[in-house]
């Protein structure tokens, strides 16, 4: 069964540097969450507060609504995959999968090496020790390595017998630090589904530690993005992309990343790029960032009626990407580097019909659009006329 | 190697050729007097090369007529205890050193190294008091106890057990091993390449340790080897150098071999290639 893991301001400096500030996370059993920031974000630190490995300054950690504060690791009821996997390297790997079925339900007495076979009952314990680590290593397809050393075995089957060891306990919680990052780039795309199956068939918690953004993407239920020791939002992967809460989120997530204008606010209309847009306001900030995600630029030969913005810039450099390609452009008037992406298709079709060789706008419509204020929060648009409403644009000041 | 660089390398060799007789002379001198008649060892015709061989009588000589095996007996059984305590006593605090964050580990680590600049005779004197007036003198306790810890092991292991991976030891932890636990079976283990290099060190220092034996031990049963030839020396008079070199052969021989034994290990240590 999974367990539900609630964290309550929690707070960590290492000295004067403030590693984690105020940090508060509730979730939910059996869902998988990441952890999602740039490296030196705190998200590793976060893990090991909550694995005990190291204490927190301030704030509350509870596993089922009790709090573990006062617990030592082993008596949290978790397991965690490391990095480098960190396999006990001269034993076996049926031993370092039985190692912690041992400690859990062997005396020391019945643990002690040569005599500990002759301890009443030892024989029936590690009997049963055995059958369930042949059942977890038959799940994790490393049956037939049970007697290898880790040093006999590839990244990808190390990683298999680290996940065993996790499993072997059916603990409530799994930590995963970036369990994934010494796997080459295939293993790695098989690796996420078999997590994320792992997760669903063992009903048990994932907190998983990564920066990687696709990897965060394609396996959580929910993502709490870290950046300086705080959590900027906690939402689904969907949300996190289509409704950043912070110009920081935004930024991250992304690839190509978001582009991102400096805006004005003029008594209510945003004002980017010397051109007034079709985009409203109810706040009173001057100063804004106005947020456009690559995908909804759009390349025009001549400005459209529907748009909200236009951008005059001129083609500097076209990437195919496969299925799309990534326009790099320079605005004319500031310019300032934009990237758009559009289908190969759309774009093969324009450059065989002539449209991109005189001036060329960027074109945004109503979706895709942020605006942040000067601290980085998002704020709403009021009114971007939806493509539909076919507002007239704005004149050019 | 080209032909320019000849003449560098036989200068070379031929300064360390110099070095290896100057090593290996006594040696030399050693085994082949252990094999000739004590009068030929002073003989200037005969220096190098023996003219009157006398092997069987010096050996017998060495070993029956002296208890040279009841010295080795005590020696093997002195270094063993001895290099067994310093592991036992070396390897926790190593552990803790490199590997435990606690109030005043900075100040232990200092302490342990400044106890590497105390020379063992500045302390023989107040440690042989005390063994006098606890009645201890003539004992295996009193050859073994003031060895039973070594800095030297201390800081060694603590060195080496530095490389050993953190995430290895919190596995362990969250796994449900205690600190004893993760010592006796994961340092422990990985420590035998520095443990053996260890041994090497520990082993020959107290195998050829005359310094303190004499002080404590007037007893012969108790007498390890290097006190033991002595003690035969002193019984016997001068003109028995043959079976005398037989008995300090013999004494050498064990040395040798354990050496040999352990040198592959010892090379390891030394060298302290990480655990991966």
């Amino acid at each position: 069964m999974g367990a539900t893991l609630s964290i309550c301001d929690l707070t960590k400096a290492f000295g004067q540097t403030h590693v984690l500030s105020q940090i508060s996370l509730d979730v939910q059993a059996g869902s998988f969450v990441s952890l999602l920031g740039p490296s030196g974000c705190g998200k590793s630190t976060l893990l090991r507060v909550i694995a005990g490995f190291e204490a927190q300054d301030q704030g509350t950690v509870s596993v089922n609504g009790h709090s573990i504060d006062h617990l030592p690791p082993r008596a949290r009821n978790l397991a965690m995959v490391f990095q480098s996997y960190a396999l006990y390297p001269h034993m076996t790997v049926g031993e370092n999968i039985s190692l912690p079925l041992e400690m859990e339900r062997l005396s020391p007495f019945q643990r002690l090496p040569l005599l500990g076979r002759y301890a009443p009952g030892q024989r029936m314990l590690m009997a049963d020790i055995t059958a369930e680590v042949r059942k977890v290593a038959s799940v994790a397809e490393i049956d037939h390595l049970l007697d290898r050393r880790p040093a006999q075995l590839s990244g990808g089957q190390r990683q298999r017998v680290a996940l065993a060891r996790a499993m072997v306990r059916a603990p409530g919680l799994f930590l995963m630090d970036e369990p994934l990052s010494n796997l080459d780039a295939k293993l790695r795309v098989t690796m996420r589904s078999e997590l994320v199956a792992m997760n669903k068939r063992l009903d048990a918690t994932v907190l998983y530690v990564t920066h990687d953004q696709t990897e965060a993407m394609t396996m959580s239920d929910r993502i709490a993005l870290m950046m300086g020791g705080q959590i900027l939002q906690y939402d689904t992967p969907e949300a996190i992309y289509s409704a950043p809460a912070h110009v920081d989120v935004a930024r991250f997530i992304g690839h190509p990343s978001i582009n991102c204008i400096p805006a004005l606010n003029d008594a209510g209309v945003v004002v980017a790029e010397a051109e007034r847009c079709n985009i409203r306001t109810v706040e009173r900030e001057q100063k804004l960032t106005l947020g456009i995600r690559p995908e909804a630029f759009a390349l025009r030969p001549a400005p459209t009626a529907k748009a909200v913005l236009g951008i005059p810039v001129s083609l500097d450099r076209v990437e195919l990407l496969g299925p799309e390609v990534l326009l790099w452009c320079t605005a004319k008037r500031t310019g300032r580097v934009l990237v758009a992406q559009a289908r190969a298709a759309d774009h093969r079709s324009m450059v065989a019909s002539g449209l991109l060789t005189g001036s060329l706008w960027l074109e945004a419509y109503g979706s895709g659009l942020h605006l942040f204020d000067p601290s980085g929060k998002a704020i709403p648009i009021a009114n971007a006329l939806s493509a539909e409403t076919k507002a007239p644009l704005v004149a050019v000041s | 190697m080209n032909r320019g660089s000849l003449k560098p390398v036989i200068f070379e060799h031929a300064v360390l050729s110099i070095g290896v007789v100057y090593s290996i002379f006594p040696f030399f001198w050693m085994i082949i007097t252990s094999l000739r008649s004590s009068g030929d060892a002073f003989n200037s015709d005969s220096l190098l090369w023996p003219t009157k061989w006398d092997v069987v009588y010096n050996y017998t000589q060495a070993l029956l007529t002296t208890p040279l095996p009841r010295f080795l007996a005590n020696g093997v059984f002195v270094c063993g205890v001895i290099l067994l305590l310093q592991i036992a006593t070396a390897l926790p605090c190593a552990y803790a050193i490199a590997k435990l964050s606690f109030r005043g580990r900075t100040f232990l680590t200092a302490t342990v190294i400044c106890c590497l600049a105390i020379p063992f005779q500045a302390v023989a004197l107040p440690l042989f008091v005390g063994l006098a007036q606890l009645d201890l003198l003539n004992s295996y306790f009193a050859l073994i106890s003031p060895f039973a810890v070594s800095v030297f092991a201390i800081l060694m292991l603590a060195q080496y057990l530095r490389g050993y991976p953190d995430e290895i030891i919190e596995a362990a932890r969250l796994d449900g091993l205690s600190e004893k636990g993760i010592l006796w079976r994961l340092i422990l283990p990985a420590s035998k390449p520095a443990i053996a290099a260890f041994a090497i060190f520990s082993v020959a220092a107290h195998w050829n340790d005359l310094y303190w034996p004499l002080i404590v031990v007037t007893e012969p049963d108790l007498a390890p080897p290097t006190l033991g030839v002595l003690f035969f020396r002193s019984e016997e008079s001068g003109d028995q150098t043959g079976p005398l070199m037989a008995a300090a052969t013999i004494v050498t021989l064990p040395l040798v071999v354990f050496f040999l034994a352990a040198q592959r290990r010892f090379v390891q240590g030394i060298t302290m290639t990480g655990v991966k």
